[in-house]
């Protein structure tokens, strides 16, 4: 579990944001289904680096993205609910997302070649104000 | 407008490091990994504590040289996990600690992410100087983490370009420069490893040091531990260099 280091990232890059241009409209966390984090967790560690950097008054909502695959060599498309993995390599993933390729093959053609399409980790969406 | 928030996290983990060292080659080869072990001691030996990552996501193998292929790695969580110690005063970041020795056959954009996670996830606690052992060649891959170095470490980041005596190596390396220092413009250390008699290099201008490394028939039978690599010919030659020019890494 590292959602400290990640939400320090988050609020940084949102202070960051509002010193240079204000505000946003709406600040949207992302979290892809692959990296798994504790959004509870991360909302704590959110609150207080916020405090800190005298942000409390920012608002942003968490939006969940599925995590889907699509296989380079025979172009089935997948998501995580048909692996079944197992807590341990939830846990590898959580910290590192591309050790998905590492575990998982293709459920169709076995191949390790796939793209991750959505849901790998983490991003901050700023919708600006309408000027 | 989209923003990622490993980058302020990487800053955040090398925070207190004082010097970064990508180690790169233009070719496969020429001992990289070798010597980013043997820096890595000789860094030690200065009485600096040493952070390796092994960003080589295809081919890691650091962790062979470090002799942590056969030990279960706990991992240490604390804002991140903590790099686990290989010898006194170095540790190993390496992606084989999350995937118990298996390769990420990871591709152009997945390559980057996982250095940038590894940067981001990384805690760095109680280490001076981190060496980045990079993967063979000078590619967008090398090249962008090298990008990504400058937005991340306002410290010493030093570039570590090791290549083989070789008029095609050292001619190599050359034409390479111009795509390294499009991306890093400060001081660079050329190594010249498995060195014999003498070179014609004409680039002395383009580095801060250059270091040479003997050829060392017996190198590759001390590769079986620290304390063996730590009694080789090559090793007690860089040692000296290292430690003679202190002002090389600094």
């Amino acid at each position: 579990m590292h959602e400290s280091v990640i939400a320090l990232g988050i609020v940084r890059e949102i202070d960051k944001h509002v010193k240079s241009s204000g505000p946003p409209a709406r600040i949207r966390v992302v979290l892809g289904e692959l990296q798994n984090v504790d959004e509870v967790v991360l909302g704590e560690y959110m609150k207080m680096y916020l405090e800190e950097q005298g942000l409390r008054e920012v608002d942003y909502v968490f939006e969940w993205e599925k995590a889907r695959f699509r296989c380079s060599a025979c172009g089935y498309e997948w998501s995580l609910d048909e692996l079944g993995l197992t807590d341990s390599e939830r846990e590898t993933i959580h910290f590192l997302p591309e050790a998905i390729y590492a575990i998982v093959k293709c459920p169709k053609c076995g191949s390790r070649v796939y793209d991750v399409l959505s849901g790998r980790g983490v991003r901050i969406v700023i919708e600006e104000k309408e000027r | 407008m989209i923003l990622d928030p490993r980058v302020e996290s990487a800053k955040h983990q090398l925070r207190s490091v004082r010097a970064v060292y990508p180690v790169m080659s233009v070719k496969g080869g020429v001992g990289k990994s070798t010597l980013t072990v043997m820096l890595s001691l000789a860094l030690r030996e200065l009485g600096l504590r040493v952070g390796v990552l092994d960003t080589d996501l295809s081919n890691p193998s650091l962790h062979y040289l470090y002799g942590l292929e056969h030990r279960k790695v706990d991992v240490e969580e604390d804002e991140g996990y903590v790099p686990p110690l290989v010898h006194d005063g170095i540790r190993l970041s390496s992606p084989v600690i999350f995937t118990e020795g298996g390769i990420l056959p990871a591709r152009d954009k997945d390559s980057v992410n996982a250095v940038l996670e590894l940067l981001a996830i990384t805690n760095w606690r109680d280490v001076d100087v981190v060496l980045i052992d990079t993967p063979p060649g000078i590619h967008d891959e090398q090249l962008r983490l090298l990008k990504l170095m400058s937005g991340v470490h306002t410290g010493i980041s030093r570039p570590v370009i090791v290549t083989t005596p070789f008029k095609v190596s050292l001619a190599n390396v050359s034409r390479s420069l111009d795509y390294i220092n499009s991306l890093h413009k400060g001081e660079k250390i050329l190594v010249i490893n498995k060195h014999r008699g003498r070179d014609e290099l004409s680039m002395q201008a383009s580095f801060k040091c250059i270091l040479r490394v003997p050829w060392d028939e017996r190198l590759d039978e001390r590769l079986v531990s620290l304390e063996e690599l730590l009694q080789s010919k090559a090793y007690a030659e860089l040692r000296r260099q290292v430690h003679s020019g202190k002002d090389c890494f600094f």
